[in-house]
């Protein structure tokens, strides 16, 4: 049950990727990368490997659909395998005494979710943007379009975290 | 085994996200004229940076052989200066046409700056035709004159020894003089018996004069560096920088003049 609940919220978020947020641009600068909210909170206690094939595939299909070649796909992967990194940097104690996770990422406090979504989304869209770019030369641009980017994907985590977590929950 | 095993399952996550983010690449490399437009010119400067160094890294283990045949060419271009020069002065004075002077490059496996000797000692010896009183110089300057030969190995005079002794000519009045070594440094020696009538300057060339048999005539030997005399002679008391670094002698020329043999004898049997 449990899992079929996450395999119908990936299919959601990647459905509202494809329909529509590929086809909003905040300003011409500002993309909605919603899907990455489904690589962010896969389940904790899976494997490394699992993750990785897991982000590997989202980038893909969304790359498939989206026309972009690669770009989804590097960018998904390098977030699935970086985002315990990340989370240990807001969460202090991530397993108990027999080795078990003690938080799930549905549970996660806002504060310690908002750092960890904002450091996850920067660095994805850092990559994003860079394999885009495939170069530092627009320096500029490339900073503006990461920055409006990561604005806007955060945004959107949290609504739809308030949608559909928050307001289940309670 | 058992260790390699391990260690490819401690880090087969981070094997798994190389691999799929090398086909990631791939993909965008593949399918974007944009990016494999990039990549290509990315790749080509990294490719023309590596084998730029290692170009270099051959070219410094090749340095040895090069020099060395650029030290040879130098002396055959030396040959060929001096020859073209007396035979321009034999064509005028009617007299022999082939050469005086033959070069020969040889390396300096001693040197007494750092041996606390008082000889160089050079890798050429009988076997090459070197003979005694053949004289040595660099490109910058004279060296000094071979003292004793064996069959592989030839032992140098310098200028910075307290018995050489040369015959020197100032190169802008054509007034004579004699250089020797005082003991001060390897750096300096000195010039005597240039006459106080000659207007000589600091800065002024000294090379060596005709009578100086081993060597070419016109080879550098210093510069002026200071002028003082001796209030009871006629003559200039010359400190003169020497052309020579005697610290960094590497390869040297050795020249031999084909008449010395011949001039000895005859000013031997001088009555």
């Amino acid at each position: 049950m449990k899992h079929l609940r996450l395999l119908w919220r990936i299919i959601f978020l990647i459905a509202l990727q494809i329909f529509i947020f590929n086809r909003l641009v905040l300003f011409d600068w500002g993309i909605f990368f919603v899907y990455t909210y489904a690589i962010i909170t896969l389940p904790i206690e899976w494997k490394k490997w699992q993750v990785l094939l897991c982000s590997f595939f989202i980038g893909f299909v969304i790359d498939y659909f989206a026309g972009t070649h690669g770009l989804h796909m590097i960018s998904a992967t390098a977030l699935g395998f970086a985002r315990l990194l990340f989370l240990q940097l807001f969460v202090r104690e991530l397993k108990d005494e027999i080795g078990d996770y003690k938080i799930n990422f549905e549970q996660l406090p806002v504060l310690p979710f908002f750092l960890y979504s904002l450091v996850s989304i920067f660095f994805f869209c850092a990559l994003f943007f860079l394999a885009d770019y495939f170069s530092t030369m627009a320096f500029e641009r490339l900073l503006t379009s990461v920055l409006a980017s990561t604005f806007c994907t955060v945004l959107i985590h949290f609504t739809y975290r308030f949608l559909f977590t928050y307001r289940v929950k309670h | 085994m058992h260790k390699i095993w391990l260690f490819l399952q401690n880090y087969s996550a981070v094997f798994l996200f190389i691999v799929l983010e090398l086909i990631a690449l791939q993909f965008l490399v593949s399918q974007n004229q944009y990016h494999r437009n990039k990549f290509i010119k990315q790749t080509a400067l990294i490719q023309g940076y590596v084998q730029q160094k290692q170009a270099d890294v051959e070219h410094f283990f090749n340095l040895k052989k090069i020099n060395k045949s650029l030290a040879e060419e130098n002396a055959s271009l030396r040959q060929q200066l001096t020859s073209t020069i007396s035979a321009r002065k034999d064509s005028i004075q009617n007299k022999k046409q082939d050469t005086l002077f033959t070069f020969q490059v040889a390396e300096v496996i001693s040197n007494p700056i750092y041996t606390n000797g008082q000889y160089i000692t050079i890798n050429k010896g009988k076997t090459d035709s070197i003979s005694i009183h053949d004289g040595v110089l660099t490109k910058d300057g004279i060296v000094g004159k071979v003292v004793l030969v064996n069959e592989n190995y030839s032992l140098v005079m310098p200028v910075i020894h307290k018995d050489f002794k040369l015959s020197i000519i100032h190169q802008t009045t054509n007034s004579y003089g004699n250089l020797n070594w005082n003991g001060a440094d390897f750096l300096h020696a000195q010039v005597t018996d240039i006459t106080r009538s000659a207007p000589i300057a600091v800065g002024d060339t000294l090379v060596t004069s005709q009578y100086a048999k081993s060597f070419p005539e016109g080879s550098n030997v210093g510069t002026i560096e200071s002028i003082d005399y001796d209030i009871t002679k006629n003559f200039y008391v010359v400190k003169t920088k020497l052309s020579t670094n005697f610290r960094t002698l590497r390869h040297v020329y050795i020249i031999h003049n084909k008449d010395l043999t011949s001039i000895q004898a005859l000013e031997n049997v001088t009555p």
